[in-house]
């Protein structure tokens, strides 16, 4: 690089951040205002590069960035101004996005496994071999994808599973990230997804996180906190949590909390509001129907009355609950005295604390219960909020229905006028769709972790987008069996060698971000779009190009699930002269836009819950919009900030305030629960004397398979470690850096140990993060899950720690 | 070469704002600008790429520092060469009670 290159790009970078730096970033309004067309004029002027917008690649917060290109690779990131989740900014892995393309050992070609050793083989070749396999034994065949899928990838698996193979054993990763939200949304509005947006850390007095790192994990979020304090404004972190993270270090209070015990403190937090006559009776009577457990406990319960409900959680005094949590009275207190208060808006923020939790359902019920009753609902700033952690799990797992029960648009398989009108969109002979839904994730693999004579055995899988092999609970059971059972057969699209194909049988290079069109839905409903700006290294492809490959390979095989009702090919695409465009074809893929065709086709279930999804051409002119985006009189498209509110979500009835018009009960009404304190299924005993937490860390993406690329990130944290407390450290004799043993009833891993390190675990606490695959910590979680989300527990489990000497 | 610019946000502290911007003065690898109120844009220029994830750590571990959030990111040398570094860290099959341990 020359020095006059250099000093204009510093000049450049000088400019972008003295024009972020000089007003307030986040302004309290939405922006007014035409759009800006990507590639507007506040872009760096860097000779030779050509901008153009996407989403960050990484978290749900769905920041957007302006990717630089020249000379066909990618060699600028800057955050996007015009878009409003971020404004600008980035966190660190934004600031490192660009890096993921470039890993020295992406996956270039096909390897299928012959003799015990991938060999490459040609993309032909593959694609026959999976079409043939799913041809023998289609009932056998299972997909697994993620929350990275984008959007017309998900919802092309879900069509060619559920549509085309009747096979309804189609799971994604997000099963194991943010299940618990959805069963919490649906059996609290009947709807799946939150109802409100990030404007609320713009608004909210009081910001309650319930187990959630937010300043590490969700940063550029964080800065909307951070700018409104630099501005003068008081906004209040309560930081409840079962470790201290640098989230705590910003935090007014912070709370340390016993595992599971959130449960308990939620009930006692409604008990105080009951107890102080403090809850909003207006609001209850008008729009919630209380709602109990059953015995058992079921999904929807069962009604109960305000009476039955207040003996409920009358048990959860605030002296007990102390007992239980960990809490001290003074605490629980003031977290009453914050509920109680009508004219402190607040907002509730959770993410894996309490979706991956063996009582997830209940916790997300519970939050969303103690905001209805205290009447801390629907206004902006005062509402409870879930957070995703992939940059698709709302808008591809969720949307596109790629769960074993779920069609698009939240319709399900075992309801027959979900499949009708699904079997309609899709043009397929009445009856196609499965009514009996498929394995939940966990089912799944234990299923294909069985012997193939077992009864309802899985026999190949097809991962693509994530890497099962580090990131499933409890691996000996789950994952690594596979190696024992010759006849198992695991296919894996990825941009790197990762844990999971490590173990495949069949190994597929895909293309990644930029690489290919995109479109992903992040944490508040917003649907973004973005357009391949650079090619994929070697013979790299779209994940969703190998899907409508073997879609239409099974289709030569004779395949009848892979023809319409009328005789055609299901992902059959015509150009403008109605001649069909073999999309199959990698070198025709391009010839239209295959995502927009997807998406088009997708958008018309997303009318059926009211969740009216733009036009692509709209979504291309914006950094995203929030669904429902309804059509004004005049032709242009309105998103929606807040659903069931009247003002802003246009299918509330006029004069009714607040509507909840997808209520289980039909009136309109959410569900008001009370669900028990159940303790966790593994506590710490005498063997295992620890609480073992897992988690992730700032500079690393989930299993590290794309910053563990990066050598900032991965010099950063190239390793795990076990955080523990100093007064453990002492009592077991280990000193910081020193390596200990940890043992659970299901393995053990040696890690190093880091005292007092960045976060502080409490006493009888440890903490270990999940991004590395030479340190495998779910080799010793725990498998065992909530009972409606099937969503794991890798919060908690019991573990013994040992001293290498 | 790596390029990049940071937004820092300062204390309230004029004392300890004033440190932190005289240390980042002190660094050849920093470019400081005029402090928005509590906000300072900062270039960093590192030689090789390799210890710019370094250095925007120590801006965040400097103390007093409430946030650092990143504004611009150019990597073009970078990515052009012949990418990133040695990872490989392709798995062998192995028993599971091995792996990891």
């Amino acid at each position: 690089m020359t020095h006059d290159r250099r000093a204009f790009i510093k000049s450049t970078a000088m400019a972008a951040a003295t024009s972020l730096a000089a007003k307030h970033t986040f302004a309290a309004d939405p922006p007014s205002g035409p759009p800006v067309p990507p590639g507007g004029n506040e872009l760096p002027q860097v000779p030779g590069v050509v901008w153009n917008k996407a989403p960050c690649r990484f978290c749900g917060t769905g920041c957007h960035v302006q990717v630089g290109v020249k000379d066909g690779r990618v060699v600028a990131v800057t955050g996007d101004r015009q878009a409003e989740v971020n404004k600008g900014l980035l966190c660190v892995k934004g600031y490192h996005t660009g890096m993921i393309l470039y890993g020295q050992d992406r996956l270039r070609t096909p390897m299928l496994r012959k003799n015990g050793q991938l060999v490459p083989i040609s993309w032909e070749e593959a694609i026959n071999v999976i079409a043939e396999r799913i041809n023998a034994s289609p009932e056998t065949f299972a997909f697994y994808g993620s929350g990275q899928w984008t959007i017309p990838e998900g919802y092309a698996a879900n069509k060619f599973m559920k549509g085309g193979l009747a096979n309804n054993h189609i799971e994604p990763n997000a099963r194991l990230c943010m299940a618990s939200a959805v069963t919490g949304y649906i059996s609290t509005y009947g709807v799946d997804e939150p109802y409100n947006c990030f404007d609320d850390l713009d608004h909210c007095d009081v910001l309650l996180l319930w187990g959630n790192n937010f300043a590490e994990m969700h940063p550029v979020l964080f800065s909307r906190v951070v700018d409104r304090r630099l501005r003068g404004e008081k906004v209040t972190l309560i930081d409840l949590t079962t470790r201290t993270t640098r989230t705590s270090q910003q935090s007014d209070h912070v709370m340390l909390m016993q595992p599971q015990s959130d449960l308990a403190i939620a009930n006692c937090i409604a008990n105080q509001l009951i107890e102080r006559n403090a809850w909003d009776k207006e609001f209850v009577t008008k729009h919630c129907n209380f709602r109990g457990p059953g015995s058992p406990q079921t999904l929807m319960g069962e009604p109960i009355s305000l009476e039955q409900y207040q003996s409920s959680v009358a048990d959860y005094t605030v002296e007990k609950v102390a007992q239980i949590s960990g809490l001290s009275v003074e605490q629980l207190r003031l977290l009453g005295d914050v509920f109680a208060d009508k004219n402190k808006k607040i907002t509730s923020l959770w993410c894996m604390g309490m979706n991956q939790h063996t009582q997830g359902t209940a916790i997300n019920n519970l939050v969303h219960a103690i905001h209805l009753l205290s009447g801390h609902w629907g206004k902006i700033g005062d509402g409870p909020q879930s957070l995703t952690g992939q940059p698709s799990a709302c808008g591809t797992v969720r949307e596109t229905g790629t769960l074993a029960h779920a069609l698009p648009g939240d319709l399900r398989v075992d309801d027959e006028k979900g499949r009708h009108i699904t079997e309609d969109i899709w043009k397929l002979p009445p009856g196609r769709i499965n009514p009996k839904p498929g394995y939940h994730t966990v089912q799944l693999w234990e299923k294909f972790c069985s012997p193939s004579s077992a009864e309802g055995a899985i026999n190949t899988i097809w991962v693509q987008v994530t890497n099962p092999g580090q990131s499933l609970p409890n691996l000996s059971k789950l994952f690594d069996k596979k190696a024992e059972l010759a006849d198992k057969f695991l296919i894996v699209s990825d941009v790197y060698p990762t844990a999971t194909t490590a173990l495949a049988d069949l190994v597929l290079p895909s293309a990644l971000w930029v690489e290919k069109n995109g479109m992903f839905g992040n944490s508040e409903r917003r649907t973004q779009q973005w357009f391949r700006m650079v090619e994929p290294p070697g013979e790299a492809r779209d994940d969703c190009w190998q899907i409508l490959a073997v879609a239409h390979r099974l289709l030569e095989l004779g395949h009848a699930g892979m023809k319409d009702r009328d005789g055609q090919f299901i992902f059959q695409q015509l150009d403008e002269n109605t001649q069909q465009v073999p999309v199959w074809d990698w070198s025709q893929y391009y010839r239209i836009n295959v995502d927009e065709r997807l998406y088009e086709e997708y958008r018309a279930f997303s009318n059926i819950k009211h969740k009216h999804l733009a036009p692509y051409s709209e979504l291309v002119k914006s950094r995203g919009l929030r669904w429902p985006v309804v059509e004004q009189a005049d032709g242009t498209y309105q998103e929606t900030r807040y659903r069931f509110v009247e003002g802003s979500d246009p299918f509330v009835k006029p004069g009714s305030g607040f509507q909840f018009y997808h209520s289980v009960t039909k009136d309109d009404k959410a569900f008001l629960w009370f669900r028990p304190y159940v303790p966790p299924p593994e506590m710490p005993d005498s063997e295992y004397p620890f609480w073992l937490d897992t988690g992730r860390v700032l500079e690393h993406w989930h299993t590290g398979t794309m910053t563990m690329r990066v050598p900032q990130l991965r010099r950063a944290m190239p390793t795990a470690y076990v955080e523990i407390n100093r007064e453990d450290a002492t009592a077991l004799g280990v000193r910081n850096g020193e390596r200990v043993k940890l043992t659970t009833r299901r393995g053990e891993l040696t890690l190093v140990a880091w005292v007092d390190g960045r976060a502080s675990c409490p006493p009888g606490h440890v903490f270990v993060p999940f991004f590395d695959e030479q340190k495998l910590i779910n080799l010793l979680t725990l498998e065992a899950h909530c009972p409606f989300s099937k969503e794991p527990d890798y919060k908690k489990c019991a573990v013994r720690i040992t001293k290498i000497t | 070469m790596w390029i990049s610019s940071f937004v820092v946000t300062l204390p309230e502290s004029s004392e300890a704002s004033a440190s932190i911007q005289n240390a980042l003065a002190a660094m050849p690898v920093f470019e400081v600008g005029v402090a928005q109120g509590r906000r300072l844009p900062v270039v960093l220029q590192a030689d090789d790429g390799q210890d710019a994830r370094h250095w925007h750590e120590w801006v965040t571990e400097l103390p007093g520092v409430v946030h650092v959030e990143v504004a611009f990111v150019s990597f073009e040398s970078e990515s052009s060469e012949s990418g990133n570094d040695e990872f490989s860290p392709a798995l062998p099959i192995v028993a599971s009670q091995d792996r990891g341990v």
